[in-house]
């Protein structure tokens, strides 16, 4: 089968013999997949520089098996580089998808999200909201779409004033002082009830949605940590700097 | 095919780079039916290097001393620090003769997807030298790709936190370069980094 000028972003590339890379990609029709580009190493004829994450691209492959044959590499549109900390969200949506996009199945409307996001990246100095709703939006298309409005097992709405626990099988649960024992770890529905209407301008709703998403995210990821994430830690810097010696 | 010995030798050529079924083949046949003397020769001084080769306490370099050469050159600007992805780069800089400090060789880049952290490219490694050093500036070498660029943008700012210099290696157009078939990411990446004549 042929594919010509799909339109794909690269999720991942890692050295593939001794001057081709295997290619992980996240294109508009097929979903995920993996392809391999032959020759694409130092040589810059055959636009293997270009297979760069967070740059749009038109890709062309073929191929019958599993593992597809890159033949065309070209750029399109508009070349919106991530610098500095953006790039280290970039390369946490990137190890998300691979991590959590099943292989050949398509989603074109998460495409046309991660498309936007990567833009607006680029330019955004505030990045929080973009990445909430992009990460509600990837469970919502994986299958496992949070509901902020009810609650599960009795169909009530939530509400401000009370709050709840968040179960990955069950949604969310009211808090109730009678036979619960501990308050900690709820979320207030006023802060649900402002995700669910996608308002991120208080700190609150923000340290919120932060908290609630990567508890839902790590559910469907299971034990093995994202070390996209240890990026944004600040490292162990050694302390006692030498003085002028 | 061969027998076992054979083909035990002509798999175990094939572990390098560009070698296939087909060269490993030629390569075996070459070593012991026209050259056996060179063979031997071959073995011993592959023995001997994986037996001795490790790598430097400093910069992380491949050498057979507990410091390599050109951290132990006391010709060297001590307070130069450039750091780099793999030995290759540095033998290509090394080869230009520009550069007369020292160097770190990460073995690799930041990449999440990998499993590969700051801690498994020895970056707590460098933190702790621009700790103890007195190094001026520390040149960011890593490859223009995105995981060379995020590795530099982290090495880069928690040595800025530690109040060392840090600078990055231009890059833009090549030389001997025509504008009109340089690839829009390197135009915009030329354009940003223009310099003042
Ligand atoms: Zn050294």
């Amino acid at each position: 089968m042929n594919t010509e000028n799909e339109k794909a972003y690269v999720l991942h590339t890692r050295q593939y013999r001794e001057s081709s890379q295997l290619v992980d990609l996240f294109s508009r029709d097929f979903g995920r997949l993996r392809t391999v580009a032959k020759g694409a190493r130092g040589k810059r004829k055959s636009g293997g520089h270009q297979l760069q994450a967070f740059t749009p691209l038109l890709l062309s492959w073929r191929g019958k098996g599993e593992l597809k044959n890159l033949t065309a590499v070209e750029a399109s549109g508009n070349n919106a580089a991530l610098h500095g900390e953006m790039l280290y969200i970039g390369l946490y949506l990137n190890e998300l998808l691979v991590r959590l996009l099943p292989e050949h199945v398509a989603h074109e409307s998460l495409f046309d999200r991660y498309s936007d996001l990567i833009a607006q990246l680029s330019m955004s100095s505030d990045p929080e909201p973009l990445l909430r709703r992009f990460e509600l939006s990837l469970l919502e298309e994986i299958g496992y779409g949070l509901d902020m409005a009810t609650e599960l097992a009795t169909d009530r709405p939530i509400e401000a004033g009370e709050h709840y626990y968040f179960t990955h099988d069950q949604g969310f649960i009211r808090f109730d002082a009678v036979s619960n024992q501990c308050k900690e770890g709820c979320f207030a529905g006023e802060h649900l009830l402002a995700i669910a209407a996608d308002d991120y301008c208080s700190l609150a709703v923000r340290r919120c949605a932060k908290r609630l998403l990567r508890s839902a995210l790590q559910a469907q990821l299971g034990e093995r940590p994202l070390l996209s994430r240890q990026l944004f830690h600040q490292a162990k810097v050694p302390v006692n700097k030498a003085q002028d010696d | 095919m061969f027998g076992p010995v054979i083909d035990e030798l002509i798999d175990a050529l094939r572990c390098l780079p560009g070698v296939g079924p087909k060269s490993a083949q030629r390569m075996a046949l070459h070593l012991l039916d026209k050259d056996p003397r060179a063979a031997g020769r071959l073995s011993t001084s592959i023995q001997q290097a994986v037996e001795r080769v490790g790598r430097c306490q400093l910069c992380r370099m491949l050498t057979e001393a507990s410091v390599c050469e050109i951290c132990a050159n006391k010709g060297r600007q001590p307070d130069l620090l450039c750091v780099l992805e793999t030995p290759a780069d540095l033998f290509a800089i090394e080869q230009s003769g520009s550069y007369r400090g020292r160097y770190f060789v990460l073995f690799g880049h930041l990449s999440p997807i990998d499993g590969i952290g700051p801690e498994a490219i020895g970056i707590d490694q460098l933190l702790q030298r621009l700790s103890d050093e007195n190094i001026k500036e520390l040149i960011l070498a890593t490859n223009l790709t995105v995981e060379g660029e995020a590795t530099a943008h982290y090495i880069g700012s928690h040595a800025q936190a530690l109040g060392v210099g840090v600078s990055r290696i231009a890059h833009g157009v090549p030389l001997g370069g025509e504008l009109e078939y340089v690839d829009g990411g390197t135009l915009s990446h030329a354009f940003t980094s223009r310099t003042l004549i």
